[in-house]
């Protein structure tokens, strides 16, 4: 049995005319990881509050363990619901201590609550620490005081909103892996928001990738990666490179030339889908193009390139080591490619 | 502030500025200085006499009213904040701002009202043959001093729940609590600095005030430092003076304290509002509450103030006697503003651009005018004046001198906060285009700090039309100001002599209104 159960779900804010979130289903098993993605104002933020209970619903339900929290007729108060956030910022009442903090929630007697207190500092790396104040700790040491609160109190659901958008680049890499092992040593059923795609593909067991209220594409973050379902998807996860198709006889028709159709025919009309790593420049390629721009990045280069008779410029990363020239011509291959259907 | 302190490094300011801030801190410190000399001065035996006698009782009378009208205007504050902001009164929008009121009636024109219908010769006793109760005790003096004071614990703790972080009130729910225990565990401890802030306003409001308490016959310092000098012991008003500025420093020893544990509170900017609590079965009583604070404290001043006013108007009051009293209320607070608003420009310009530790205790000593009672400024106006300026003893320059001492301060903050909005990188911009360091501050700096400063002389305006001790105190013979016959016909039991001033006073204060709700 799901942990978690979102059931056609629907919440209008008032004076919007779209709601927020449209018949949203999703089940989440116990120990799993679901992400949450989505540019801003996709609604999964809204998602998130209302599995916490901030917010009422105006259609469908929520379950935990296969009991409704969120119904029309049902409510049950953020506080019976055994949740656990981490906020944002955090929010680490400042005026508490490190070790307040944690056991803030925790109703049992002294003793216990110091012994639990023990155990989570000891989870979260953080022992020695309990008498600090918040705002005498690093963003990452204020994260995992946040982690270890929202897990005192041995909740059902673990529920992140955005939990690597305050750290810099270095800690956010190493805090999606501390944070990652720490949820699954606990084994709680997680769900986290998030805007980046590299903090949902590194931590996620399942993604939700959300757009304007509804769910565009579910699965692990394997699947959604190699396939993506929607010109939307490839677009925002896969961030690769779109050129309308029409299918004829077995054959995609683009602006780029024939390509023979994988798979079975869906739609007429729909998008080749060329992943950026996927187009290689070569002197046996098979088209030709103008390099637009270079982008060096470290470990690959960023290439831009013209192609005649396409309106946009296509983009492939190049671990070459020769190096291009702007306006130098050059030709190019295309290793791998998907089909999209639909508009 | 503008900028960081590492930015100055290397730059001087122009010395005759330092010169000219230096003059104005010290004479603002001097007069103040001389009380406290002139206390030391008096002699162990006067000392003995007095701390035998009245001291312990001004003690306990002056800190039992203080810390019960802090109590219960920090109570009354707090929940009125609350109900106005985080539940569903009805019709909070408008409370909001009527319960705010309170604050720009002069207390003394507050006491007045209530003299009107509870005093011994009032309403209720001419119409019901006694008057009830003796209004002259403990219970309604604190009861009308918190209705006036109120509104700045009401006032700040409404500015910090507006910007409290909500995620602070998620967490707890999140950790297990309900919405009561919420209240107390989180909510409660984040207001506790703006609580703090607030209540120490009161406190230091009620340790200076003099028209209200002497209005109602209840014995504190400032009462007796006024009628020592009225009675020319100026060694013993001295002594007095000493205790009660010691008293004061303390409460704003206790002020920065809570100042400082303020910043920790204003974490990052939330923008979503915060929950709005059902109040259910508690709607009735908390209309009730709203209303009785708005009647007893806006709408029975002002109609008591309006109706005997216009019986006053009735009669023939508006002569060329009230309007030279207008005249001499409007013409000396209109010099003292002018003059607020000249000294501040150096001060305000010096703290922003070239902080320093000189600028810092200037602006700390400009700051204690603003705390200090009335009555320790007169006195103290009063031995500088005798020892130094004999010649302008007695006139109303001597006024204008206590005006600026007490109100500087105002018109800084005001100036302030006009200045922390301009960018340094603006004068570096206006050197770079080769202007001079004094035609950027006139060409550049003026201009954008000009309403601001104006601001700030309006409140100094109003706030020197509504003094009452240093205007008694030191005014000229015969020169009689608005607040002067206030207080002589009311205390002579003219009401309706009285009443035509008090309204005036309080139309003025109405003006200046929106620029001190938004200062909170």
């Amino acid at each position: 049995m799901s942990v978690i159960k979102m059931d056609n779900v629907t919440k209008r804010y008032n004076g919007s005319p779209k709601p927020a979130v449209k018949y949203f289903s999703v089940m989440v098993e116990k120990g799993e990881i679901l992400a949450l993605l989505g540019p801003s104002g996709c609604g999964k933020t809204t998602t998130l509050r209302l599995i916490a209970g901030f917010e009422t619903l105006d259609e469908g339900a929520i379950y935990i363990n296969g009991k409704v929290v969120s119904s029309k007729d049902v409510y049950i108060p953020v506080e019976k619901r055994g949740i656990g956030m981490v906020f944002q910022d955090y929010a680490l009442f400042p005026h508490l201590t490190v070790g307040e903090n944690i056991i803030f929630g925790l109703k049992q007697g002294k003793q216990k609550r110091k012994e639990r207190l023990q155990q989570l500092l000891e989870l979260v790396n953080l022992e020695g620490y309990e008498n600090r104040f918040p705002h005498q700790l690093s963003g990452g040491q204020q994260q995992r005081v946040a982690l270890a609160r929202a897990l005192a109190r041995d909740p059902v659901v673990l529920l992140m909103d955005e939990p690597f958008s305050n750290l810099d680049a270095e800690l956010r890499y190493e805090m999606r892996e501390e944070i990652k092992q720490i949820v699954k040593s606990t084994g709680v059923t997680t769900v986290l928001v998030t805007h980046d795609q590299q903090d949902a593909l590194s931590v996620a067991d399942k993604m939700v990738i959300m757009n304007q209220g509804v769910i565009e594409q579910y699965g692990t973050p394997y699947e959604i990666y190699h396939n993506p379902i929607s010109k939307f998807v490839a677009g925002f996860l896969v961030k690769s490179n779109l050129l309308p198709a029409k299918v004829q006889n077995n054959i995609l028709e683009t602006p780029l030339g024939k390509f023979p159709l994988p798979g079975e025919c869906k739609a007429q009309h729909g998008w080749l889908s060329i992943g950026r790593d996927q187009i290689i420049i070569e002197e046996q390629g098979k088209f030709n193009a103008q390099v637009a721009a270079c982008n060096f990045a470290g470990q690959y280069t960023e290439v831009r390139l013209k192609v005649d008779g396409l309106s946009g410029e296509l983009i492939c990363y190049q671990s070459a080591s020769v190096p291009l020239y702007v306006n130098q011509w050059v030709r190019f291959s295309v290793k791998s490619y998907q089909y999209i259907a639909g508009g | 502030m503008g900028l960081p302190a590492s930015d100055m490094i290397g730059k001087k300011a122009a010395p005759m500025l330092y010169l000219g801030t230096s003059v104005i801190g010290a004479a603002m410190f001097i007069p103040i200085l001389y009380v406290i000399v002139r206390a030391a001065q008096s002699g162990i035996e006067r000392w003995m006499r007095l701390l035998d006698t009245r001291v312990p009782e001004l003690l306990w009378s002056t800190l039992t009213m203080t810390l019960t009208v802090t109590l219960m205007a920090g109570i009354i504050g707090v929940v009125l904040a609350w109900l106005v902001n985080r539940t569903d009164l009805p019709g909070r929008r408008f409370w909001s701002w009527v319960l705010a009121l309170p604050l720009v009636i002069p207390p003394y024109v507050g006491a007045i009202s209530y003299i009107i219908i509870f005093g011994p010769r009032g309403l209720l006793h001419d119409w019901l043959g006694n008057p009830l109760f003796d209004l002259f005790t403990f219970g309604p003096t604190a009861f009308v001093l918190t209705g006036f004071t109120y509104p700045y614990v009401y006032l700040i703790v409404s500015a910090a729940l507006k910007r409290m972080n909500t995620n602070f009130e998620e967490a707890a729910r999140c950790c297990g609590l309900n919405a009561g225990k919420t209240f107390l565990k989180v909510i409660l401890p984040a207001l506790r600095p703006a609580i703090g802030a607030g209540s120490i306003l009161v406190a230091l409001y009620i340790l200076s005030d003099f028209g209200a308490v002497a209005m109602m016959r209840y014995p504190t310092f400032t009462a007796a430092i006024y009628f020592q000098m009225g009675s020319f012991d100026r060694s013993g008003a001295a002594i007095l003076s000493f205790i009660l500025i010691a008293i004061t420093l303390v409460f704003l020893w206790l002020e920065s304290k809570s100042r400082e544990k303020m910043k920790f509170y204003q974490t990052e900017r939330n923008y979503r509002t915060g929950k709005i609590y059902g109040l259910g079965r508690w709607k009735w009583p908390a209309l009730v509450l709203v209303n009785l604070a708005v009647f007893s404290f806006v709408v029975l001043p002002l109609g008591v103030i309006a109706y005997w006013g216009w019986i006053g108007i009735a009669k023939g009051v508006l002569d060329v006697q009230f309007f030279r009293y207008m005249w001499n209320s409007f013409s000396i607070s209109a010099l003292a503003a002018v003059i607020c608003m000249l000294l501040s420009l150096p001060l305000i310009y010096l703290k922003s651009r070239y902080p320093s530790r000189l600028s810092l205790i200037v602006d700390k000593i400009s700051y204690a005018g603003y705390a200090l009672p009335g009555v320790i400024v007169a006195l103290g106006v009063v031995f500088v004046y005798i020892k130094y300026i004999p010649f302008l003893y007695g006139t109303a320059a001597m006024l204008i001198t206590a005006y600026i001492l007490r109100f500087l301060p105002q018109a800084m903050q005001a100036g302030d906060s006009a200045m922390s909005l301009i960018s340094p990188r603006l004068d570096e911009a206006a050197l770079s285009l080769g202007k001079r360091p004094w035609q950027v501050i006139i060409q550049v700096i003026i201009p954008l700090v000009k309403p601001g400063v104006l601001a700030g002389g309006a409140l100094v305006f109003v706030s020197s039309i509504k003094e009452l001790p240093a205007t008694l105190l030191l005014r000229p013979a015969g020169l009689d100001t608005l607040a002067v016959r206030i207080w002589i016909e009311a205390s002579e039991g003219f009401y309706e002599l009285a009443a035509p001033s008090a309204l005036l006073i309080l139309l003025v204060s109405i003006l200046p209104l929106r620029w001190v709700l938004s200062k909170y």
